[in-house]
């Protein structure tokens, strides 16, 4: 009997036990708490009624389905007063209704302690928004609720919307002013065809070569945005000028008869090109901490007179000053040009490829760049010279200088320098350097008179004796007169 | 009667399996292993020796890492990178714990047992005339040798260690080996040591590298062994050098500049240990070089894993490997071996622990090369920068990134560049200047009078062994003397010769001489693992302790090292040259 009962209160505890652990307290441990953490981010926009139109816009814009997706979001949501003053040309237009929206959306989570000091955070749209700490705003708009978490992200509320600011370019194209350097910048543009890109629809049966569809495979280019700034990328930036038509003029002439060349579209073309390339500057230089020279990216002086601004503006990736005044030093756009000796390129840029082992790229410490070029024992009795080719030499006047130390033998170094032909001899006749003399030569004064390549050569003195008929070249230095 | 058998062969049956069982114990238990040796096995012929002796070397190659570190790390040329382990900062600044793992002589103790056990059963095989005794000499002086080399490096940097030349057999593993196994021997100080090594030395039947019949001198997985073995001369001269037997060490060193040492029998006199002159036509040599006529173009040196000066540290054993090198042991990823190196040295593939001092650096560019160029390239090829960060080369130029398990690499231990330094450093100290600063300089071309015109006149120091050196080049009279190839240490780096101060006392001008020996030392032969031992011998000698204190200090200073003033002042002591000494 009483084991019976044993078994009966052991069937029963057990019985229990199994049926307890059904419930899997694991699970429970695990399992959110939070009933919001459930929902997604679009629900609460939903519901609150001050969010009403923000809510709208999204549905409309399709953004909608976006904040229901697993990734994680920030979003600051304007309130419906904030909304009341939008413009209905971008409510009517779904392009731009989904730039003006895609600009209150970012990913990734960002809580109101998350600048520190300030952070300048990626909208989906691509533009940049900068939220700070300090003044406790993005973009100039207040946070009214912050902070609330839901599963894929936070959601803030704000008490003003985020326009999208235009980037430097579309601001450009939008000025009224300084029209001629947009459209020189603007003529600066060209389709590319690009044939990974096009859609190939057949091959020729004639030559082979593939055929494409008409219009596809068009990319546009503009050499502007590749050789200077790229004014048009989001990620970086950039501080820029437009000149007023007068003062574009003002610059133009001033440097025009640099850029003579064989036909005047050509010297256009040029000139303006010169003008405008040292208008484009990295980072960012706002009003407050806008000093009084910037130095262009290829190295121009630009001075920056405050009461010439016309007018300035913030773009999504810069600044941009429309003046009408900016006093370029033609002695800064004209620069002086160094010519390394041992920027000739062996055998390439020497008379001959046979005295290879005679053509030296020494280390000097006290040469240009720590280095010189000497040609020594050479041989070539009439002469042998190096030639150096220069690209993109402004017209005008020169004063042509030559250092080059003959540390070596006994003899002073004689040697000629002929600008176009190695024959010519009447430019600048040969001259004689002592030796160790440190100090640059002065040869004599050239004109240019055309924009564009430039070919001089060094060559020896057309005697024998390793001695007397070296070639040696620290640099030779143009200054151009002005 | 069925039933019968059936119960006796029951009652039989316990009988027979329990004695079954009580036979069989006896082999059971007393199984012979297949693939390893009784002790009492071991140790029947020559060969049984050669093994052993190769034995001792392969565990050698595991003290590579500690023998660099130590000597390198605490002196000037070599410093930390911010990867350093703690032991290694402590190693570099002088604030050796006792805890740190490079205070453990272990290692060394360790192979020294092993020594002392393979030289134990080589006497008795011997005794048993189960080798010759000509067998007998090569293999017990080679291996009582290397024992030398680890106690004179024991003491080098431990200062008072336990010495013994017992097998220590019954300790049953010595991995457990502690302080208090140790404790009955007696301890030597730096100087004990070197007098008992000179006594162990001086004493050993064989003086000579094992004969070219020796069944030790052979070509293994394509590894000639010959310069696998410590060469007892260059040691015996170091332990002279020690001493001040100026005259003795010379009398080594030179003996050993003399050795042929072609692998085919063939005279390579004028070529090996001599420090040969360029190769100027086709570089095939081991000198800074550039192609012919364009010794003024940078863009000319001669640059490459097969010529010039640094191929030595990157070609096989080879003929011209053969010139220079005296003692190196190659490490093959084939055989399962690693090179220590590239953990230590590289920053690609590597832990990048260590990297050249600045000051070492800043030694190397302020030479000034024939040509004018305004640095030693040999430091170039030592280190370079990679990837922004300066990388001691020299060791882990067999060592490719795309490749990292093949960790092949070579432990260099002794060349011919480093027998003529320590010769000079000998001869200088015995009042032959001349020869010192020729062997340091230029070679032959010192003794070339231009007031002599009779060849038979000059180009000769005159003098007798070991200080007779004819450096004649000539065809009528016909001279090709032995050294005339010889171009002097700067001389085969490309740099200019240095000149004596004019109106210094020929004792200043021993110092004087001596200073730019080990200079060149430092320029030659850096991250070897010979610096700290040369800052010892030399500050020991001079009992100037700030010679090795003022380079040490000169290291933490342009390494930016707070404390290297007090570094200075606590190596101004020489009892704080040494290591802490620990085993537990």
């Amino acid at each position: 009997m009483a084991y019976r009962k044993i078994y009966l209160i052991f069937l029963t505890a057990f019985v229990l036990t199994a049926l307890s652990a059904c419930e899997d307290k694991w699970e429970e441990h695990t399992a959110l708490q939070d009933a919001v953490l459930k929902e997604n981010l679009l629900e609460p926009i939903n519901t609150n009624p001050n969010l009403s139109r923000f809510a709208e816009y999204l549905k409309k814009s399709g953004y909608d389905e976006l904040l229901k997706s697993s990734k994680l979001f920030t979003v600051w949501a304007p309130t419906n007063e904030a909304l009341v003053a939008i413009d209905q040309d971008v409510v009517n237009d779904p392009e731009k209704l989904r730039q003006f929206v895609g600009n209150h959306i970012s990913y990734q989570q960002y809580y109101t302690y998350s600048p520190n000091p300030s952070l300048r955070i990626k909208a989906i749209n691509g533009k940049y928004l900068v939220w700070d700490r300090s003044t406790e705003t993005i973009e100039g708009a207040s946070v009214v609720e912050a902070n609330m978490q839901r599963g894929n992200g936070v959601l803030h509320v704000i008490n003003k919307t985020l326009e999208p600011k235009p980037n430097t370019w579309e601001y450009l194209n939008s000025l009224t002013v300084g029209e001629r350097q947009k459209e020189f910048i603007n003529s600066q543009s060209f389709d590319f065809f690009d044939p990974n890109l096009a859609e190939q629809t057949g091959v020729d049966p004639a030559t082979g070569a593939p055929v494409y569809k008409e219009g596809t495979g068009i990319v546009w280019r503009n050499t502007y945005l590749e050789k200077v700034r790229n004014i048009m990328h989001e990620d970086s930036l950039n501080t820029f000028i437009v000149l007023t038509d007068n003062a574009f003029e003002q610059e133009y002439n001033k440097i025009s008869n640099f850029f003579v060349t064989t036909s005047e579209d050509s010297t256009r073309e040029l000139t303006s090109w010169n003008v405008v390339k040292d208008l484009a500057f990295r980072g960012l230089y706002t009003p407050e901490n806008l000093p009084d020279t910037l130095v262009s990216l290829f190295g121009v002086k630009v001075p920056i007179d405050k009461s010439a601004i016309v007018s300035s503006f913030r773009t999504s990736n810069g600044m941009v000053y429309v003046m009408n005044k900016a006093d370029v030093r033609i002695k800064d756009k004209i620069q002086t040009r160094i010519i390394e000796g041992e920027s000739a390129i062996r055998p390439r840029d020497f008379s001959t490829d046979q005295r290879n082992d005679r053509i030296h790229y020494r280390y000097r410490s006290n040469a240009s760049n720590n280095h010189d070029l000497r040609v020594y024992d050479h041989g070539q009795n009439s002469g042998m010279w190096v030639r150096y080719q220069l690209y993109n030499v402004p017209a005008g006047t020169y004063k042509f200088y030559m250092k080059a130390v003959k540390d070596f033998g006994t003899a002073d170094l004689t040697q000629r320098l002929a600008i176009g032909d190695f024959t010519q001899t009447t430019t600048f006749p040969a001259v004689t350097i002592p030796m160790y003399q440190e100090e640059e030569q002065y040869l004599g004064e050239y004109t240019v008179d055309k924009y564009g390549k430039l070919t001089m050569f060094v060559i020896s003195n057309p005697v024998s004796g390793s001695d007397l008929n070296p070639i040696v070249l620290d640099y030779i230095k143009m200054v151009p007169v002005l | 009667m069925k039933k019968k058998l059936f119960k006796s062969l029951r009652r039989a049956f316990p009988v027979v399996l329990l004695s079954l069982g009580l036979f069989s114990c006896d082999k059971l238990i007393d199984v012979q292993p297949d693939n390893a040796l009784e002790q009492d096995q071991f140790y029947q012929d020559k060969f049984d020796a050669d093994a052993a002796v190769i034995g001792i070397y392969g565990k050698f190659l595991n003290l590579a890492e500690h023998h660099i570190i130590l000597n390198e790390l605490r002196a000037d040329l070599m410093a930390v990178t911010p990867a350093a382990r703690e032991s290694m900062v402590q190693l570099s600044q002088h604030t050796v714990t006792p805890d740190n793992v490079y205070a453990d002589p272990r290692p060394f103790y360790e192979l020294i047992v092993n020594c002392n056990d393979v030289l134990t059963n080589f006497d008795r095989m011997k005794d048993e005339s189960k080798m010759s005794q000509a067998d007998y000499a090569e293999r017990y002086s080679d291996i009582a040798a290397l024992r030398c080399w680890l106690y004179l490096q024991l003491a080098i940097h431990y200062g008072n260690v336990p010495y013994f030349t017992e097998p220590l057999a019954k300790i049953t593993d010595i991995t457990n080996l502690t302080l208090s196994d140790l404790s009955r021997f007696d301890k030597f100080t730096l100087d004990q040591m070197i007098d008992e090594l000179i006594r162990v030395m001086e004493a050993l039947p064989y003086e000579e590298q094992y004969s070219p019949l020796n069944s030790l001198n052979r070509s293994i997985d394509g590894y000639n062994t010959r310069k696998f073995f410590i060469n007892k001369r260059v040691l015996m001269g170091d332990l002279y050098l020690w001493k001040g037997e100026y005259l003795k060490a010379a009398e080594q060193y030179k003996t050993v500049m003399e050795t042929p040492t072609s692998v085919t029998g063939a005279s390579n006199e004028f070529d090996s240990y001599k420090i040969k002159w360029a190769d100027v036509t086709n570089h095939n040599d081991l000198s800074v070089g550039y192609v012919r006529y364009a010794d003024q173009d940078v863009t000319a040196l001669i640059d490459n894993n097969t010529q010039g000066w640094k191929s030595m540290f990157i070609r096989p054993m080879d003929g011209l490997f053969n010139e220079e090198w005296i003692w190196a042991l190659p490490f093959d990823y084939t055989f399962g071996q690693k090179t220590p190196f590239v953990k230590l040295f590289s920053n690609v593939g590597g832990d990048y622990l260590v990297k050249p001092s600045q000051h070492a650096i800043d030694l190397w560019e302020s030479q000034v090369q024939r040509n004018g160029f305004p640095w030693d390239q040999r430091g170039r090829w030592s280190w370079k920068m990679q990837n922004g960060q300066p990388v001691v080369m020299k060791h882990i130029y067999n060592f490719d990134p795309v490749n990292p398990l093949q960790t092949n690499g070579k432990w260099f231990l002794y060349r011919a560049a480093l027998l003529h330094l320590r010769f000079a450093e000998a001869a200088n100290r015995d009042n032959q200047h001349k020869i010192a600063w020729a062997l340091l300089n230029n070679g032959g071309a010192a003794f070339d009078d231009p007031d002599i015109t009779d060849v038979r006149e000059e180009l000769d120091t005159f003098e007798p062994f070991p200080y007779n050196f004819a450096f004649r080049s000539t065809n009528t009279p016909y001279f090709r003397d032995i050294y005339h190839r010889s171009a002097g240490i700067r001389g085969r780096a490309n740099l200019t010769y240095l000149s004596i101060p004019g109106g210094i006392s020929s004792q200043d001008s021993t110092i004087y001489i001596e200073n730019k020996i080990i200079e060149e030392a430092a320029l030659e032969l850096a991250f070897e693992g010979h610096r700290w031992g040369d800052l010892v011998r030399i500050a020991k000698r001079r009992n100037d302790p700030a010679f090795l204190a003022d380079k040490v200090y000169a290291k933490l200073v342009k390494a930016g090292n707070p404390n290297a003033d007090a570094v200075r002042a606590k190596l101004m002591h020489p009892q704080n040259w040494f290591l802490p000494f620990r085993m537990e």
